[in-house]
């Protein structure tokens, strides 16, 4: 027989050797905003830890400080396969062809992004050898490198991708659902990311965070919430056409039936008149039912954090007892609807947090411009984006400028200011509660009560970190052990480098 | 001066012996005798006849001056010239063999009957190891020999049917995300058809069907017509009932609640779902999660009350006969079976040819099967979605089924026709949603057929062409219902599948004796092609709710799948006798694998596709070269080598690929990586080398026999998907390392124990005892030694099944509880602290196997049980998991009055006993909940010896006498009462069957995680003749 006629049984037909980069950059581009990972990292766990939702329900494992050894563990276990390793493939192919800049580019920015969640989630993370897998045998069992280095490499990424977007490149154009190949708003997007990364070195670093922060801003960064970074989704055909944070929230897995505003975020909105209470609440009623939805402002309600339906009893007396006797957690504000439809963008940054990032900026006087107007243009912003999700959750100027007049920026202290900068970007980064816990962490505000459930994994504290996928420790044992010894242990508590760990 | 006599040759039943061999020693003529048994010879009074046939005792007469001999030949028990259907299908004389094969008749398969033919061997064979099917009736088995020849690829044995390959490998099994068995190629044979099957345990046994065989092979060959006067009818009827076998034994005295209360509203029910932390049973009325208030008792339902008696029927006619240059055999069956899954069975109806045919020096040898299988409902194991077992087996002791079931026609829906939920997790789905609402229908059509033509050019030397195909197209439906609590808008999905194997021979052969010596020897050579085609399409959410169907699918996604692949090699063998007492067997076979070509890569060696391997083999029947006293009957000693490899992954592994994911997004294409493995241009198959040693020996007329056989099998270079982390982008890659060593013993003992007239007694023993090792697993990139690869873990995702150097294959790893100096730690609250990694616990596979099988007859009455039992292995129980975690588990009532006293060490290694508390109603103060789901995190609380006995068959038979019969139509006719896995005689494992499994393929054996419940087996069977 003819020898190569049984080699080419082992052609693929079907499959090609080659792909054009740009297509493996769209992919992983849309996995960002996975709904497995999504609704665990971001849903389950951050969002209540943050006190941005409540639930009586035990999965929702992140306000009454339960480990549940997968919802912890799932961004690391989907994104180093799902996005990083495509991304990785995408920048090694691109990295020495001119007319691939763009793609390059952005893939190192996205990729960056992506990492920079993860470090902040997990502390020590693999980073240098992340996704690298098909490169070498040495990339098999990846080790986890120290925060600080990830921290200085990613800046050195980023400056370096950012330089290197180019107009007589090939453009994204339409593989691009973030900016369709814009590239002056990819080079804002690679500040505003910069800026990010420095503000979070800022406790421990602050030299380095102000020169970081310093040329980010200089080199320029959003200037409107058309900057802002969002990835464009749709209702379909298939999950990765969906925003995957909705699908679990609502659209797929209804989620939300079992999780409510929490009691504090809906508290701090009724305190301050903030016209954004009913974008927010959805009202109150049975969220598949709209006829059933009482919308007025005054009567929304948050739900109290580490509670279940037995233990709320015990705070709850009277009217609102039997309240709850016959409605059980409707009788708390809901999600409203209108945010988590498969179509609405997946946020990554947005003005609204450079703005506010600026204030503080300024207040810590490494930049000279004014840190009201900084502060102003933050929450404007913050409030304003929500038409991007619906049209009916436009707001006046009057509204808006009410508000800001209201919370008292210009005449505060300065340490006031922090505070009051550090609860708007609380409120600003609602459904993005991964970024929202990390600047709590950093900054302390906005100020939480923790929860006190005696079934609490460590301690009854707001976690300082979720723990590595447990597939790690069988799978990559010794490099998981180097990094658990390392930081102190693989806890809940433990801390990560910048918020004062190792 | 000549003469010719006549006779007629029966056997001890009078029934004529058609073929035998008349033979005049003196003038060295002969003849046959013709299908009545009547012979015709010409003779002198010198003439000395012989008389003989295989199976019989030789005869001889003096002619002298008879003109009429009749003959009776009585039975051999002496001579041991017992043929063995052997490679390529051939008979061989079974002491001519250097290695071990082991036959078993077909009626030992269709007695108890196991729908599956793999399932039916278990006990019967020292060192064939099965686990039975996960799911019922169309499920798949798995049947390892000898321990397997792979660390991690397929070891399971090549099927072989009259002598051609089939597709016998699992066609999908339920994972740790859940899913189903859908069944294996082995479910398309009726135990009807079988007329025998032989297992090649060995290396040298299975040189001559190449890689795929490297795992051993078992040869089927089914029933042919026998040469006989008129048509020939056999009927068969079969129906046995399978009940489940209910080995819970869940604690009953504390009913549904938290912390020591018991719900006080409906969502508060609906919170606490399975978890029994509630407060003792007693009379008063507790709200459920419908708002309806039922009383707080447990409702004293079981597995019974949900699961059915399953039924299955099996009826099959055969039509056979022929002369002397053909037969025929015609045979149809039809399978009913309902499975103990409501709404769930199989179907299959089996169509069977067989004609030989013999002209002059042309024999040609066809044989078809048609098979249609239909199976409804396979029922969804493992992880939770859609699986009945899973909600049945945690069901809220207070909670009626009939509540379960809703008020409505539709099972398990509320009135709005959306699954009705009674507790808060969407992924555990209501047992009537899943049994009733849930569909999945798979039908397969599916030929097998083969063709051989041989044309014998001299006496002495033939030509032999081959042609054989095993062709299925399967068609699989599936939709998950609108409605369902996990998938409100549901799915659908169909797809269809062919499956082929086409395999071509030639080769020529010589037999031939050249005074003391003989000779059979062959050469020849193969293809084999087989290939897979998927068409797939449907997709998630449907439009017009609660139609299902593929054209309501919102946005229909269609898939195409396509592999191929093929093996070319050329061997050839030798037989060498020397005075029918002395043998050599000399095989030799090169393989080239087309899955080994890497194209496009530079490091590719075609080198590395191909394989060549020799085997030697031999045999010494010393009873007969030796004088030995009289109770010795017979005695031979065998020795063999044999080399063998494979280990070819599946195609298109070897190159890294791209596809396209979807239809794009805004008008944008979406590209992403195929692989999920690390591809590799330098593997090469793995080899395996084995020597054997045995004896065969018999004493007393073969009242006692004893078999026995050594094994040391090493492979080495093995084909390993090496789990590497997943943070290097892939979960795996394929790698040449590692050496594994299989050795072990395996003994059959025969002894007839009494035989007395009409009462007849023997027994039947076998035990094998397989000492599977790894050797070593290669080094990594740095260059140091690798101590383990992972292979597979449950949905608990806490444990590893693993192989580890210097242990045995498939250990199990999980975290123990962590001791320092051996005084066990517990932290602030008195909870169990597990140990901060993985730690080996325990041997996951049986080592020891065997069956102690007992043939009793009295006139025409018969009885038959088998025993089967394994030792050594262990299984994770996820059920038992689950039983702690919801305080269901017997053991959980201890504490829960008065709290639980636990002595051991703090973190800091300091003595220290606590109190759990058991509180009712304050949270804070009742964390004896707490500790059992602790306690049931550290693995090794959940980690069992599996080891168990069971009565695995019995048989009761009545053979009606002639003399009834002579009034009636039949030649033939027998009833007995049949059962399958009536007794489990020790186990070491609570509330579950220590068979359980949730797949039955993959390496990775020894996860336990809510499979369908095990069945007890009873019925009748009808055997006639006419």
């Amino acid at each position: 027989c003819n020898e190569q006629d049984l080699f080419d049984l082992n052609v693929d037909p079907n499959a090609v050797t080659e792909m054009d980069p740009q297509y493996l950059f769209s992919l992983s581009m849309l996995r960002i905003a996975g709904e497995y990972e999504n609704t665990r990292a971001n849903m389950l766990y951050s969002a209540t830890m943050i006190q941005h939702t409540s639930s009586l329900a035990g999965y929702f494992s992140g306000d009454k400080y339960f480990y549940n050894a997968q919802y912890s563990g799932a961004y690391m276990e989907r994104h180093y396969t799902d996005v990083i390793r495509a991304f990785a493939v995408v920048i090694d192919q691109t990295k020495d062809n001119p007319a691939e800049a763009n793609v390059n580019a952005a893939a190192t920015v996205l990729n960056i992004f992506d990492l920079h969640r993860m470090t902040d989630l997990y502390g020590d993370i693999p980073y240098f050898q992340a996704g690298r897998g098909l490169e070498s045998e040495e990339n098999w069992f990846p080790q986890y490198d120290n925060q600080r280095d990830i921290y200085n490499d990613m800046v050195i990424q980023l400056r370096a991708a950012r330089d290197k977007f180019s107009a007589s490149a090939r453009s994204l154009g339409a593989q691009d659902f973030m900016y369709g190949g814009n590239i002056d708003k990819w080079k804002r997007f690679t500040n505003a990311l910069l800026m990010r990364i420095a503000m979070r070195m800022s406790n421990v670093d602050a030299a380095k965070a102000r020169e970081v922060f310093i040329e980010a801003n200089n080199s320029g960064t959003f200037t409107s919430n058309a900057d802002n970074g969002y990835i464009k989704f749709t209702v379909g055909p298939i999950g990765v056409n969906r925003n995957g944070l909705n699908d679990g929230y609502w659209n797929t897995y209804k989620y939300s039936n079992d999780c409510k505003i929490s009691k504090t975020f809906i508290d701090w909105m009724k305190a301050n008149n903030d016209p954004r209470l009913m974008i927010i609440s959805g009202g109150i009623g049975t969220p598949a039912d709209p006829s059933t939805w009482v919308t007025d402002p005054a009567a929304q309600r948050g739900m109290p954090n580490g509670y279940n339906s037995t233990t709320i009893r015990t705070i709850l007396t009277g009217a609102d007892l039997d309240d709850f006797n016959a409605r059980g957690n409707r009788m708390f504000s809901m999600l409203n609807l209108k945010y988590l439809d498969w179509e609405d963008p997946y946020i990554l940054i947005t003005y609204a947090e450079t703005e506010l990032m600026k204030a503080e900026a300024a207040v810590k006087g490494w930049i000279s411009t004014d840190a009201n107007t900084h502060f102003s243009n933050g929450v404007a912003a913050a409030i304003n984006s929500w038409t991007a999700f619906d049209a009916s959750f436009a707001r006046t100027a009057d509204q808006v400028n009410t508000y800001i007049a209201g919370r008292g920026f210009a005449a505060a202290s300065n340490a006031d200011k922090l505070r009051l900068i550090g609860e708007e970007y609380w409120a600003a980064t609602w459904l993005n509660d991964i970024e929202s816990w990390s600047n709590w962490r950093r900054t302390g505000y906005p100020a939480l009560t923790p929860t006190q459930d005696p079934n609490r994994f460590e301690a009854n504290e707001i976690p300082r970190r979720l723990r590595y996928w447990e597939s790690e420790i069988g799978a990559n044992p010794q490099n998981y052990e180097a990094a658990r010894s390392r930081m102190g242990g693989d806890n809940l508590m433990t801390k990560v480098w910048w918020d004062g760990g190792n | 001066q000549t003469r010719v006599l006549t006779g007629k040759v029966v056997d001890s039943a009078g029934e004529p012996i058609p073929g035998v061999n008349v033979l005049d020693r003196i003038a060295n003529t002969g003849t046959t005798t013709d299908l009545d048994g009547n012979y015709s010879i010409s003779v002198t009074s010198n003439s000395v006849l012989v008389f003989s046939f295989i199976g019989f005792k030789d005869q001889e007469f003096l002619v002298g001056n008879q003109s009429s001999i009749n003959v009776t030949l009585a039975e051999d028990v002496s001579d041991l010239s017992e043929v063995v259907v052997t490679s390529f299908g051939m008979e061989k004389d079974k002491k001519a063999l250097g290695f071990s094969v082991t036959q078993v008749g077909g009626e030992r398969f269709t007695e108890s009957r196991a729908i599956n033919v793999g399932n039916a061997l278990s006990g019967k064979i020292a060192g064939v190891n099965v686990t039975p099917p996960a799911t019922g009736a169309g499920g798949s088995t798995r049947v390892v020999i000898r321990g397997g020849s792979s660390l991690t690829g397929n070891d399971q044995p090549l099927y072989v049917v009259n002598g051609m390959p089939i597709e016998s490998g699992n066609l999908g099994s339920a994972g740790m995300w859940g899913g189903n068995d859908a069944g294996d190629g082995l479910a398309a044979i009726n135990p009807d058809d079988i007329e025998s099957i032989s297992v090649l345990k060995g290396n040298a046994a299975a040189a001559l069907y190449g890689a795929r065989a490297a795992n051993g092979v078992i040869l089927i060959t089914t029933k042919s017509g026998k040469a006989r006067k008129g048509i020939g009818v056999a009927l068969n009827s079969n129906v046995t009932f399978d009940n489940v076998w209910d080995f819970t034994d869940y604690q009953r005295s504390y009913g549904p609640g938290r912390d020591g209360v018991v719900a006080t509203t409906a969502g508060e029910a609906l919170e606490i779902g399975q978890t029994h932390w509630g407060s003792r049973y007693g009379n008063q009325n507790v709200i459920q999660f419908d708002g309806v208030s039922r009383p707080y008792q447990h409702t004293g339902e079981g597995l019974n009350d949900f699961y059915r008696t399953g039924t299955t029927l099996n009826n099959s006619v055969a039509l056979s006969g022929g002369n002397e240059t053909g037969t025929y055999r015609l045979a149809y069956s039809r399978l009913d079976n309902k499975d103990i899954m409501p709404n769930a069975g199989f179907n299959r109806d089996v169509l069977n040819v067989n004609i030989n045919s013999k002209l002059k020096r042309l024999t040609l040898d066809f044989s078809a099967q048609y098979t249609k299988q239909l199976a409804k409902n396979r029922p969804r194991l493992s992880d939770s979605p859609g699986n009945a077992n899973f909600a049945i087996m945690t069901k809220p002791g207070t909670l009626p089924l009939d509540v379960m079931k809703g008020t409505t026609d539709k099972l398990g829906a509320l009135e709005d026709g959306n699954e009705l939920r009674f507790q808060q997790n969407v992924f555990q789905t209501n047992p009537y949603w899943a049994a009733y609402q849930f569909f999945r229908e798979d039908l397969t059509n599916r030929i097998l057929g083969k063709v051989s033509l041989r044309y014998d050019i001299t006496d002495w030397l033939y030509i032999m062409g081959r042609a054989g195909t095993d062709f299925q197209a399967r068609t699989d439906h599936s939709y998950t219902p609108w409605g369902t609590a996990f998938k409100p808008r549901g799915d659908y999905f169909t797809n269809k599948t062919n499956i082929r194997e086409d395999n071509l021979d030639l080769f020529i052969g010589a037999q031939k004796q050249f005074g003391d010596f003989s000779v059979d020897a062959l050469i020849g050579g193969n293809r084999m092609r087989r290939g897979t085609e998927v068409l797939s399409g449907g997709g998630n959410d449907l439009v017009i709710p609660f139609v299902h169907s593929l054209r309501n699918v919102a946005a229909p996604q269609v898939g195409y799948g396509f592999n191929e692949w093929g093996i070319n090699s050329v061997f050839g063998y030798a037989n060498l006798g020397y005075k029918n007492m002395l043998f050599l067997n000399l095989t030799a076979r090169q393989d080239q694998f087309s899955t080994l070509y890497a194209a496009g890569s530079s490091s590719f060696d075609p080198a590395n596709t191909k394989l060549f391997y020799p085997s030697v083999g031999t045999s010494f029947v010393f009873s007969d070269a030796f004088t030995l006293p009289q109770f010795f009957t017979f005695g031979k000693v065998r020795a063999s080598y044999g080399e063998t490899g494979g280990g070819a992954p599946s195609p298109y592994l070897l190159n890294l690929t791209y596809g396209l994911v979807g239809s794009g997004h805004l008008g944008g294409f979406l590209g992403q990586i195929n692989n999920g493995s690390i591809p590799n241009a330098n593997l090469q198959p793995y080899r395996s080398k084995e020597y054997e040693f045995g004896f065969d020996l018999r004493f007393f007329e073969n009242k006692v026999g004893l078999d026995v056989a050594y094994y040391n099998r090493r492979t080495s270079g093995d084909i390993l998907p090496l789990g590497i982390s997943a943070t290097s982008g892939f979960g795996s890659t394929l790698v040449n390392i590692g050496e594994m060593e299989n050795k072990g013993i395996e003994l059959l003992l025969n002894v007839v124990v009494l035989q007395k007239r009409d009462f007849k007694w023997d027994i039947s023993f076998n035990y094998a005892n397989n000492r599977a090792k790894v050797l070593d697993l290669g080094t990594n990139a740095k260059g140091e030694p690798i101590e383990f690869i992972n292979l597979d873990e449950s949905r608990l995702r806490r444990e590893r099944i693993r192989h580890i150097v210097g242990q045995p294959l498939g250990m199990i790893a999980g975290f123990k509880h962590l001791t320092i100096d051996g005084q066990k730690v517990y932290d602030d609250q008195g909870l169990p602290v597990p140990t901060n990694g993985l730690e080996t616990i325990a041997e996951g596979r049986h080592p020891i196997s065997g069956g102690i099988l007992n043939n009793l007859s009295y006139k025409n009455w018969r009885m038959s049980f088998l025993i089967d039992f394994r030792s050594g292995g262990h299984l994770v129980s996820g059920t038992n998991y689950f039983a702690y975690v919801y305080g269901l588990h017997g053991e959980t009532l201890n504490g829960r009055e008065n709290g639980l006293t636990v002595s051991g060490v703090t973190r800091n290694g300091e003595a220290r006993t606590w109190n759990i508390p058991a509180n009712p109603g304050n949270p804070a103060e009742f964390l004896i909940d707490n500790y059992y789901s602790n306690y049931a995190l550290i693995t090794e609380n959940i980690v069992y010896d599996a080891s168990f006995g069971k009565l695995r068959e019995f048989s009761l038979g009545y053979t009606f006498p002639s003399t009834i019969l002579n009034k009636t139509p039949f030649t033939s006719a027998s009833l007995s009462f049949v059962g399958r896995d009536l007794f489990l005689l020790w186990s070491n494992v609570p509330n579950i069957d220590p068979e359980s499994a949730y797949t039955t393929s993959g390496n990775a054996q020894g996860l336990e995680f809510f499979a369908s419940p095990t069945t007890r087996n009873f019925g009748f069977n009808l055997n006639l003749n006419f």
